[in-house]
């Protein structure tokens, strides 16, 4: 259908083209036609022109020339119609006659120009003639004769009279020879005056002879009629003009026919871009709310096929903090955050520049160096062969989700941490308890022991002394004694430990305070164990120190420091010296003045990793148990308990090069 | 509104059609406008014309032009140009009896002055070129002038950055032998000299003539000088015969300058011994005279064209006379006298 408009189309355009070639003669043809007039005119006021100059004294040719110019340009100007219509070939034929008449009349002209030169020269002369021939010939009847051939001749230029003509000749063929037979005759003439006479009588003859000549030119010049040859052109012209006229008329019928189908056609088609129009603009409104939407609602930008960024909307610019204007052209890198590896956003380029979509979160680090991060969709615009011109990218910020994230992450990492540390509390306080368990299992078996020891002292003695009853010396029977009681000391003591260990256990220990000097305390240890200190040869240094009051229970101090005393005794060699002090110290931790005491021997030291364990219930040094002199190894748990209970503090150190230094420390009464 | 709209659209389209098809037909232009000639009033204007001031058509075509016909290269070696014999300085001619044209040849005729040329209604002593564009043709291919050709002067003067950049601000195509020729002759036809005192006579100031030009006037007239030597340029439109009344040749050159004459380019009898009568302004310039420059004074030059021509022999004084009213003739160009 379209294609059939079309031809339509081509063949109104090639019609109205011709129209118009034609219509563009047509249009010329009142030049045309003044043209051709014109040249007739011309040609025929060249006539007048010359008819003037002839009958004129004077003359002057420049309106001549002009003229001619004018006729000249004229047929210069003048283009033949391309046509084949014959009337057109008449016309070119009557062209170049016109030519050839023209030039043929200007060659008669020039000719007729140069005549009547000649002849007005011959007729200033014959005016002129008026010389002294008056005087010289005043009796002469040749000058009668020629001032009546000067006046005839005059008579003859003015009025043309024809029938004068072979009166004058006549006259002066015979003044010309009555001139010839006087001329000697005057010799007195001067050469000048004769001269003269025959310049006149030549003069004569030829103004008769030059006017007949510049005449007949004229003539023959007006004979040579341009008007009628353009006559001729005109016809011819006209002939063709109506030709075209009628053709054209005919043309106009079919274009107005083609015209009218084709402003149907234009017309339709004009509808037809308005509905699209609408539906453009209905388009591109939802597109624009689309938009809209989108961006009201995402972080939007859209980038060419090298990844420089097109388009951002104002999200973008505000999550981003950098400008429309410094995003514009730059590519997505520049708010590469660095945190993403390389192999990321290949495969992101992977999947989008084949067309397909990307979905994934990206850290993004915005002007300001702060990160946030986007869940990000890359939807590639592809052209008709499937490669993406642009790309557009669709973003939600999930900063505050990732922040979320983090936060579970932390606190279950947190929680983590704890179990881990409660089960590993767990695990020890096990460990501890069967450490306990296995304490008590040792313990009761070297409990047994150490009863038993005493036990089989009392058993022993005591049947001794039965049987050696009478026969044995008193001193003797008295050692046996001395030796039942001692064991039952030593079992009295180790059962009153177990007694305390169980009451401080079960929290029944009552303690009983006082306000009391922890000198005279030392001093009465000191003097319970002087009997076995001057026994093992040992030494006690001690300085009392100034009088400090200390709130306590006397009896379970002084228990704590014999247990003490006792204890170094057990360590230190013969020979060696116990030293003891007291002093005020500052504890920090409790953030008061403490009262410290202070007990050294120069033993073995105990190993490290026991400096603790020897405080704990049923726990026994190593080196306590390889020892000669054993013990409950309740001392020091008993010891810890009661100084415990006074908020003070109990520790053992290794001093060196050698010997253990043990502390304990109770708050300074407050009054 | 589909099918409104449509109906509006038929109905424009309707009127349209119409309109189109009346105007195809009635479409009418001014006629073209030609000059008239104006006829004389003044009686002394029957024979003579002033010249009055001539619209320039373009400067720079003008100068195009000067510098053209400045230049040597239209010659085949480069040592003429149109100003080697047509001398801007000398009013417009070399003062040799003829032209030396290319190699030093002697020509055929004196130098005939480029000024008030434009006013000659043919170009050449024996009126061989119609107009200005045409005598250019003739001079520069003339073997005993400058013997070139258009081709040659083309190649030379495109390697002209200048001249080319010229020519193509002037002309639609360039360097052309018609753009050439068309500078050349417009240049020459700005070469015209007003305001000569002749012409401020002519214009009414009857007081410019002294007594001796005025009878040297009386006299042109009278003795029917002015039946050749009439119109704007006191010549030059009409052709004449040398010797009219007595001969001007002798035996042995009579054919030479029959050959000269118009009869050399139409063989007709009657143009023997033909000339284009030349234009008198400046002619007391433009010494030597005549078409072989035979007479290097003007006084002779006088006596001898009315011994002639006219068949008198003049006086003394009447030559005096004659040759004073002459010098009246010497005009001004661009203001300065010739």
């Amino acid at each position: 259908m379209k294609v059939i408009w079309l031809i339509i189309l081509a063949l109104l355009a090639v019609f109205l083209f011709k129209a118009d070639s034609d219509h563009i003669e047509i249009h010329n043809s009142p030049a045309m036609i003044f043209k051709l007039t014109m040249i007739g005119d011309l040609s025929n006021s060249l006539d007048y022109q010359l008819t003037d100059q002839l009958n004129q004294s004077f003359i002057n040719y420049d309106p001549v020339v002009q003229t001619q110019l004018n006729l000249h340009k004229l047929l210069v100007s003048i283009k033949i119609p391309e046509s084949k219509s014959v009337n057109i070939a008449n016309f070119r034929q009557n062209l170049i006659l016109m030519n050839q008449t023209i030039s043929n009349k200007f060659e008669h002209i020039e000719h007729f120009k140069s005549q009547n030169s000649l002849y007005k020269n011959t007729l200033n002369s014959i005016r002129n003639f008026k010389i002294n021939v008056q005087t010289e010939f005043q009796h002469n009847s040749i000058y009668e004769d020629l001032l009546e051939l000067k006046t005839l001749l005059i008579s003859y230029h003015l009025f043309k009279d024809k029938s004068s003509v072979i009166e004058i000749n006549q006259k002066i063929a015979s003044l010309k020879k009555k001139w010839r037979l006087h001329k000697n005759s005057y010799s007195a003439l001067k050469l000048e005056n004769a001269e003269s006479v025959e310049i006149f009588l030549h003069n004569a003859a030829a103004s008769i002879l030059l006017a007949k000549e510049s005449e007949d030119l004229l003539f023959s010049i007006t004979e040579i009629n341009g008007s009628d040859i353009s006559h001729l052109l005109l016809r011819d012209y006209s002939n063709f003009l109506n030709s075209l006229v009628q053709n054209s008329e005919h043309k106009d019928f079919i274009s107005i026919i083609l015209l009218f189908f084709s402003i149907i056609y234009i017309s339709r088609l004009y509808v037809n871009i308005k509905l699209s129009q609408q539906l453009y603009k209905q388009t591109n409104i939802e597109l624009q709310q689309l938009k809209q939407a989108l961006d009201t609602d995402s972080i939007v930008s859209i980038s060419d096929s090298k990844d420089r960024i097109i388009y951002t909307n104002q999200k973008f610019c505000d999550i981003s903090q950098y400008s429309e204007k410094e995003l514009l052209g730059n590519r997505h890198s520049i708010l590469s955050s660095h945190y993403h590896p390389k192999q990321f956003f290949k495969e992101m380029w992977a999947t989008i520049a084949v067309g397909k979509p990307w979905h994934g979160s990206i850290k993004n680090r915005a002007k300001d160096g702060s990160y946030y991060w986007v869940q990000s969709t890359i939807f590639p615009f592809t052209d008709a062969s499937g490669k993406p011109y642009k790309y557009i990218s669709i973003r939600t910020d999930i900063t505050e989700l990732k922040r979320m994230e983090q936060t579970i992450i932390d606190s279950r990492d947190h929680l983590q941490l704890e179990v881990d540390i409660q089960t590993s509390h767990l695990r020890e306080a096990k460990q501890k308890a069967d450490q306990a368990n296995q304490a008590k299992t040792d313990f009761l078996a070297n409990m047994t022991h150490e009863m038993r020891t005493p036990l089989h002292g009392v058993m022993s003695f005591s049947k001794l002394g039965l049987r050696k009853t009478g026969t044995a010396s008193v001193e003797k029977i008295c050692r046996y004694f001395d030796n039942i009681h001692r064991s039952g000391e030593r079992l009295l003591g180790l059962i009153d430990n177990l007694l305390d260990i169980s009451k401080l256990e079960s929290g029944k220990m009552n303690f009983h305070f006082s306000d009391g000097d922890l000198n005279s305390l030392v001093e009465l240890s000191l003097n319970e164990q002087d009997a076995r200190l001057k026994e093992l040869e040992i030494k006690v240094a001690f300085t009392p120190s100034e009088e400090f009051t200390v709130v306590m229970d006397s009896t379970r101090i002084t228990q704590v420091i014999t247990n003490l005393l006792s204890n170094s005794m057990k360590f230190t060699p013969p020979n060696a010296t116990i030293m003891i002090n007291i002093n005020k110290v500052f504890d920090v931790d409790a953030e008061k003045p403490m009262l410290k005491f202070t007990i050294y021997n120069p033993g073995k030291a105990i190993e490290e990793d026991e400096l603790e364990i020897i405080f704990e219930k049923f726990m026994q040094s190593k080196t306590q148990q390889l020892g000669t002199t054993g013990g409950t190894g309740l001392g020091l748990a008993i010891s810890k308990e009661y100084i415990n209970a006074h908020h003070g503090n109990i520790w053992a150190e290794n001093i060196q090069p050698k010997g253990v230094k043990f502390h304990f420390t109770l708050p300074l009464s407050s009054s | 509104m589909q099918s409104r709209t449509f109906n509006v659209l038929f109905t424009i389209a309707l009127v349209l059609a119409l309109l189109l098809s009346f105007l195809m037909q009635c479409n009418l232009d001014q006629l073209p406008f030609f000059n008239t000639v104006e006829p004389n009033a003044n009686r002394l204007n029957a024979s003579f014309r002033a010249i009055s001031k001539v619209k320039v058509s373009s400067n720079d075509k003008i100068l195009l032009g000067k510098n053209l016909f400045m230049d040597d290269r239209l010659s085949s070696d480069n040592t003429l140009s149109c100003d080697s014999c047509h001398q801007l300085d000398n009013a417009g001619v070399d003062h040799l009896p003829t032209a030396t044209g290319i190699g030093k040849q002697p020509g055929n005729f004196n130098t005939p002055t480029v000024f008030n040329s434009i006013f000659n209604f043919r170009q050449f002593w024996n009126g061989r070129s119609k107009n200005l564009l045409d005598q250019i043709n003739g001079a520069v291919s003339h073997h005993l002038e400058m013997d070139s050709n258009w081709e040659e002067i083309i190649s030379k003067l495109e390697s002209d950055t200048i001249i080319n950049e010229s020519f193509r601000q002037l002309y639609d195509n360039g360097i052309t032998a018609e753009n050439i020729r068309d500078a050349i002759a417009t240049f020459v036809a700005s070469l015209i000299t007003p305001n000569s005192r002749f012409d401020q006579y002519l214009n009414g100031n009857l007081k410019i003539l002294k007594q001796e030009e005025l009878s040297g006037l009386t006299l042109f007239q009278n003795y029917g000088c002015s039946a050749c030597h009439q119109g704007i340029n006191l010549g030059g439109n009409l052709y004449a015969k040398l010797g009219v009344v007595i001969p001007y040749y002798n035996e042995q050159n009579e054919q030479f300058n029959a050959n000269l004459s118009r009869f050399g380019l139409t063989g007709d009898i009657q143009d023997k011994f033909k000339f284009k009568v030349p234009g008198l302004r400046n002619v007391a310039l433009t010494a030597p005279y005549f078409h072989d420059g035979s007479i290097p004074r003007l006084e002779d030059a006088v006596e001898q064209m009315a011994y002639h021509q006219i068949g008198i022999s003049l006086m003394e004084k009447e030559v005096t006379q004659i040759t004073a009213f002459l010098k009246t003739l010497n005009g001004e160009y661009k203001g300065l006298p010739l």
